[in-house]
């Protein structure tokens, strides 16, 4: 299924390909939501990306309905998405577009009513509770947007929450802890309670939490909406650094287009659907 | 899965959450819970207490005691007895008419009153005045006819509940004389003395009934006998009260409101002092007081009319013996006419023919404190703490003097003593009650229990069914009723408990599951970095282990500081206190208020499970929900 393009999208695509207008219109010729996706909406100044082989994740026609009292509601319609290992992809839109659903979708924390969502070659659908909670806790990490420390444990025992749901011997979560530490720049803050960092230390320390378990997968909620400009672009900044680094996959929901456009690929929902 | 020491760590931060509420969980939940600890350790103090001073007197036995039931309503209304009664007593005026007039005397038939009154002057609502003496010989004419129940009939009923000894006393009963203290040794033959009630009261010889006492009970309130006197080795031995005692050794009673180590001295003063307590004690027949009684009141008349010259003094004047020798009366003065004294002897003849005493008879008899018991109620409800204890618990012989057995009939003048007290009842009461009370010893309180709860006599106006004879008391102490108690107070904490587990539930619930609730965004970003169901589960059973345990920590500490300072508030005065109803022939013996009581554990355990409980229904409702739900509230 096709659809037009409106003339705030083009303006999008516009910022999004830098201005270059030929390739703006390309895109809009060929308006599919699933080639835009996966290949119009390539930042060009991203690090080339395999994507011949199988997807890390893979959303396929994905419906989420909820209900509230006795409405109905289509969070999700029909979505469909592939994203590559190593890959940044931003996903935006206004809010109750459905973008927060799918990221939890992706992440597990939630199951959809049809379609199916596979992370790594796994079939989350099909997954127990228990198998998923330890799936999640291996292969995903997740970043919020109100970071949820934990306000009575220390940074470092913040760090290390999942290694203890994962089980991680003592040792290892404080070396672990250390080299995350020193990876987002709060070495010296490791003593330190949530309540005596600043918001962007915090999101840091939400991050180095998110990456404990090395996940192959990054998932995060507006993780720059509650900072401001500087300290949004410097978590992207990071975000970027783990992706060279780790080869890490990173989904970013945001509204913000600055941060989307530092993504590789940016994907607008509307209405439940994907329609850039 | 999460290891111990990382789950209490996350638990301890919840613990650390909505500190003010979490506190005042504690503070009221430990409050509730500390309350029912105290009590505990209280209580097991007190019954333990109870228990040791128990073993003093007859309070570690079960001993039940069998009465008969006086008929005195139904007999009084019973009209075959009532004609049989008139029968006598036409016959008697008949007699008596007779006689006088054999003897040539005057009888006045109306001196006699008949034994059948009728209040309303109705023929059908009669009854039998038992104060006639032919109305008393045809109510003993009957009970001969139908003996009370006896120690055969005890044994058979109680036969079904094994008892291990059946014991009898008998009262030491003067009939119609009269057995009247000697206060410092002297009568009191003056015309000032009380009256009857005020006599009653304050002489203890009449007040209490003297009640030869088997050995086996009247054993634990024997005196040592290294204590005892033997200066009076005629006189009889008696068990008293603490305040009898007191009288016997002429010691000022102890006012109410003294301290308590005074009253203790002062049990140990009747126990060092009581052994050399003699009570001297002066027995008359009716003539005999009837002599003395004019004596004094013709003296009383002389003394009056001395300056009047009209007054005549009678010709026969009785003289006073010496106070303190309880001699009968001398002829002070007889110029009676020929005449007068045949007609005396008449008199006299014609009374022993109808069963009248004649003969004055009198003696001095000593009695000698062997015994100690505390002092009984007498069945006066008391409003007062000390009251209620001696009720409860107290140990003593039911408001009787009592005379040790074997020590009574191995007195030198034992055969002189009987004949003073094998009188033939003439009250109303002796002849309607029988002078032997019964009792059978068992072995638990259960037994004494189930025998006092079934086969006691539950009197109808028709009096005891043969099945049930006896009405049946715990006797000697309220050793049954204090099991009773125990078990009852055992309930009464159980159910202290369960209400304050409820409450404590509804507090902690609320604390609970107020925590469990405000982390739900919490639990999501749990689960989202990898926790399990399982895992939450065990965080938050931690904590609700820990919150218990501070309330258990918080209510054990509160519950020794009470029961501790219970304790060291009220030891003293219970102890003197517990010596004056329990008997003070031990009185190293203490009434503490604190014993460690395992049932403490069992609250400290319900305190523990009530935290559990608490944490049910909001951790399943947390667990079950999606954590993307509580992310979206956001």
């Amino acid at each position: 299924m096709t659809k037009q393009a409106s003339r705030e999208q083009v303006a999008a695509y516009l910022a999004l390909f830098d201005n270059d207008v030929e390739s703006a219109i390309a895109a809009v010729r060929s308006y599919k939501p699933m080639q835009i996706a996966n290949a119009l909406s390539v930042n060009p100044a991203a690090p080339v990306i395999n994507r011949e082989g199988p997807p890390l994740i893979s959303v396929n026609a994905v419906t989420k309905e909820y209900r509230i009292g006795h409405q109905k509601v289509e969070a999700l319609r029909s979505v469909s998405l592939r994203v590559y290992e190593g890959e940044i992809v931003a996903i935006t839109g206004s809010s109750g577009s459905g973008k927060s659903t799918l990221l939890q979708l992706i992440g597990g924390l939630d199951k959809p009513t049809s379609g199916s969502v596979s992370v790594a070659n796994t079939d989350l659908s099909k997954m127990s509770d228990h198998t998923l909670s330890r799936f999640r806790g291996q292969t995903i990490g997740f970043v919020f947007q109100s970071f949820y420390l934990q306000p009575f444990l220390n940074l470092g025992r913040n760090l290390e929450v999942p290694g203890m749901f994962a089980g991680t011997p003592h040792r290892e979560r404080h070396q672990r802890v250390q080299e995350l530490a020193a990876a987002v720049g709060l070495t010296e803050r490791l003593q330190h309670l949530p309540k005596e960092l600043s918001g962007g230390q915090i999101q840091r320390a939400a991050i180095a939490r998110a990456l404990f378990n090395r996940p192959k997968v990054i998932l995060a909620d507006e993780p720059t909406g509650n900072l401001d400009s500087k300290n949004g672009m410097a978590i992207i900044d990071l975000f970027e650094q783990i992706r060279r680094n780790f080869n890490t996959t990173i989904v970013i929901i945001t509204h913000d287009y600055a941060i989307a456009q530092r993504a590789d690929r940016h994907i607008t929902l509307k209405d439940g659907e994907v329609v850039l | 899965m999460i290891h111990l020491g990382d789950a209490i760590i996350l638990a301890t931060t919840k613990l650390r959450t909505r500190r003010i509420r979490t506190g005042i969980t504690v503070v009221v939940s430990g409050l509730l819970f500390g309350c029912l600890v105290a009590t505990l350790f209280m209580a097991k103090g007190a019954f333990d207490s109870i228990s040791k001073f128990n073993a003093i007197g007859l309070g570690s036995r079960y001993i039940v005691q069998a009465q008969t039931v006086p008929l005195t309503g139904v007999i009084t209304q019973d009209k075959d007895l009532q004609a049989r009664a008139q029968e006598l007593y036409t016959q008697q005026v008949a007699d008596k008419k007779a006689a006088a007039k054999k003897l040539g005397i005057t009888y006045d038939a109306t001196a006699d009153r008949p034994p059948v009154i009728s209040p309303d002057g109705k023929a059908t609502n009669t009854f039998l005045d038992i104060s006639t003496p032919v109305a008393l010989q045809a109510v003993r004419e009957y009970m001969q006819a139908h003996p009370q129940p006896g120690m055969g009939d005890l044994k058979r009923t109680a036969a079904p509940y094994h008892p291990k000894n059946f014991y009898t006393t008998e009262t030491l009963s003067t009939g119609d004389g009269t057995l009247v203290t000697m206060n410092n040794g002297v009568e009191n033959l003056t015309t000032n003395q009380p009256d009857l009630g005020t006599q009653y009261q304050q002489d203890i010889l009449m007040k209490y009934p003297l009640q030869l006492t088997p050995t086996a009970i009247s054993r634990p309130f024997m005196l040592p006998a290294t204590s005892l006197s033997s200066d009076h080795p005629d006189a009889i031995p008696i068990i008293v009260t603490y305040s009898a005692a007191e009288k016997v050794l002429g010691m000022t009673p102890l006012s109410k409101g003294v301290p308590a180590a005074q009253k203790l001295e002062r049990i140990r003063t009747l126990y060092r002092k009581a052994g050399s307590g003699v009570l001297a004690a002066c027995y008359r027949n009716t003539v005999s007081t009837d002599q003395i009684q004019t004596a004094i009141t013709t003296a009383a008349d002389i003394a009056k009319n001395k300056d009047n010259k009209d007054y005549q003094k009678p010709s026969l004047i009785y003289g006073l013996p010496a106070a303190d020798s309880c001699g009968p009366a001398t002829i002070a003065r007889d110029v009676r006419t020929t005449d007068e004294k045949s007609q005396a002897a008449k008199q006299k003849q014609f009374d022993a023919q109808f069963n009248t005493v004649t003969e004055p008879d009198q003696q001095k008899i000593e009695f000698r404190i062997v015994g100690l018991m505390p002092d009984t109620q007498d069945g006066a409800p008391s409003s007062s703490a000390s009251g209620i204890l001696q009720g409860l618990v107290g140990s003593s012989l039911a408001g009787v003097i009592a005379v040790p057995e074997d020590m009574y009939n191995a007195l030198p003048s034992a055969a002189r003593y009987k004949a003073v007290f094998n009188s033939t009842p003439t009250s109303v009461m002796a002849i309607f009650s029988s002078t032997s009370t019964y009792y059978a010893e068992f072995a638990n309180d259960t037994t004494a229990r189930a025998f006092i709860d079934n086969a006691s006599c539950n009197p109808s106006p028709s009096g005891c069914s043969k099945a049930k004879p006896f009405m049946l008391n715990a006797f000697g102490s309220n050793s049954i009723a204090l099991q009773d108690l125990q078990r009852k107070f055992r309930r009464a904490a159980l159910l202290g408990a369960g209400a304050i587990v409820f409450i404590a539930v509804a507090i902690m619930t609320g604390t609970v599951g107020r925590m469990i609730a405000d982390s739900r965004r919490e639990t999501a970003v749990f689960r989202a970095v990898g926790a399990g169901r399982f895992d939450i589960t065990f965080v938050y059973t931690l904590y609700a282990i820990m919150l218990s345990v501070c309330i258990a920590v918080f209510a054990l500490g509160l519950g020794l500081l009470l029961a501790r300072l219970a304790d060291w508030k009220f030891w003293q005065t219970a102890t003197a206190q517990a010596q004056l109803v329990f008997g003070g022939s031990n009185l190293s013996l203490q009434f503490r208020f604190f014993g460690i009581n395992t049932a403490v554990g069992w609250v400290l355990l319900a305190t523990l499970g009530t935290g559990l409980i608490s944490m049910i229904l909001p951790l399943l409702r947390n667990i079950r929900r999606s954590p993307i739900k509580d992310m979206r509230d956001e």
